[in-house]
């Protein structure tokens, strides 16, 4: 027999490994924990984003607001254009620090 | 692989994906096997061998909605064990087989025959993982695995032809090196 076909045989000829019994038991432990892992992982991510997100949907209405406000209330006889523009920031401003307010404990 | 393997592949992917966690179960027993024994081939130990797999199926669970359906889920599962078994074997290089310690194994002296041509035989195996990727993947996949060469060529995610040079340029390295150890063989034997 020559080198090639030794080659051959061995490499065809190769014992097979016996798999140990608990083997499928524990992937299905550690998908299990992989699962668990990735649903605190997504959790997280939500939990933590939300609040962010929602204060600057709230900030950019607010302050959207805040000049629609001042426009209306310049336009009032006898209102200061000066008056107006505290008008115009102290509304929007206090909703966000309300809403900071509220949902404080998730933002640290 | 048989129709009615694909079948249950298919069956119990759908409803793993529906949140159906124990049917993972089912590919898990089914593909053992397979995945072990071809992760044996990459590092030659069993408990690793045991490791890569385990590393390997949940890495499938991970991916198992990336599977588009359009490729066997036997080649789709292959081409992503192939891929955690070559990144396992990187991370691990220091604790590879090296060419030389494969050559002390064929070097170590034997009275029986048998016994030396089966510490041969081991040798060569242990020498695929010692060759360049490209050329250990090919070479498992192909005679380790049974697969054709369309096969490797879809796990690997190469053109068949690029498999069979691969095969080819294997096998030489192989043959020279077989032919190396024979000749070392009897000359350190006392």
């Amino acid at each position: 027999m020559n080198a090639d076909q030794q080659l051959e045989r061995i490499l065809a000829d190769d014992d097979r490994v016996e798999v140990s019994s608990g083997f499928a038991a524990r992937v299905m432990l550690a998908v299990d924990l992989e699962r668990s892992r990735e649903s605190v992982r997504s959790v997280g991510i939500w939990q933590r984003g939300w609040p962010w997100a929602t204060a600057a949907a709230l900030a950019l209405v607010s302050a959207m607001g805040a000049q629609a406000l001042r426009e209306l209330t310049v336009a009032i006889p006898g209102v200061g254009s000066e008056l107006a523009s505290w008008c115009s920031l102290i509304v929007p401003l206090s909703i966000v620090l309300a809403y900071l307010r509220i949902g404080g404990f998730s933002l640290r | 692989m048989p129709r009615t393997t694909a079948a249950e592949d298919k069956r119990d992917i759908e409803r793993v994906l529906a949140g159906d966690l124990e049917a993972f179960q089912g590919i898990v027993k089914r593909w053992q096997g397979p995945l072990v024994n071809l992760a044996f081939r990459f590092c030659r130990d069993e408990g690793r061998a045991e490791e890569f797999a385990q590393d390997a199926f949940v890495r499938v669970f991970r991916s198992l909605h990336q599977w588009r359906q359009e490729a066997a889920f036997s080649t789709w599962l292959f081409a992503l064990a192939v891929n955690v078994f070559r990144s396992h074997m990187r991370q691990a290089s220091g604790i590879e087989v090296s060419t030389e310690d494969v050559r002390g194994v064929a070097s170590t002296p034997s009275p029986e025959s048998a016994a030396i041509a089966r510490d041969t035989a081991d040798t060569v195996r242990r020498m695929v993982s010692t060759l360049p990727p490209k050329y250990r993947d090919a070479l498992i996949l192909f005679y380790f695995l049974d697969q054709d060469v369309a096969q490797a060529a879809d796990c690997l995610g190469v053109p068949a032809g690029t498999v069979k040079a691969r095969l080819h340029r294997g096998r030489e390295l192989l043959r020279d090196r077989l032919i190396r150890v024979l000749r070392l063989a009897p000359e350190d034997t006392p």
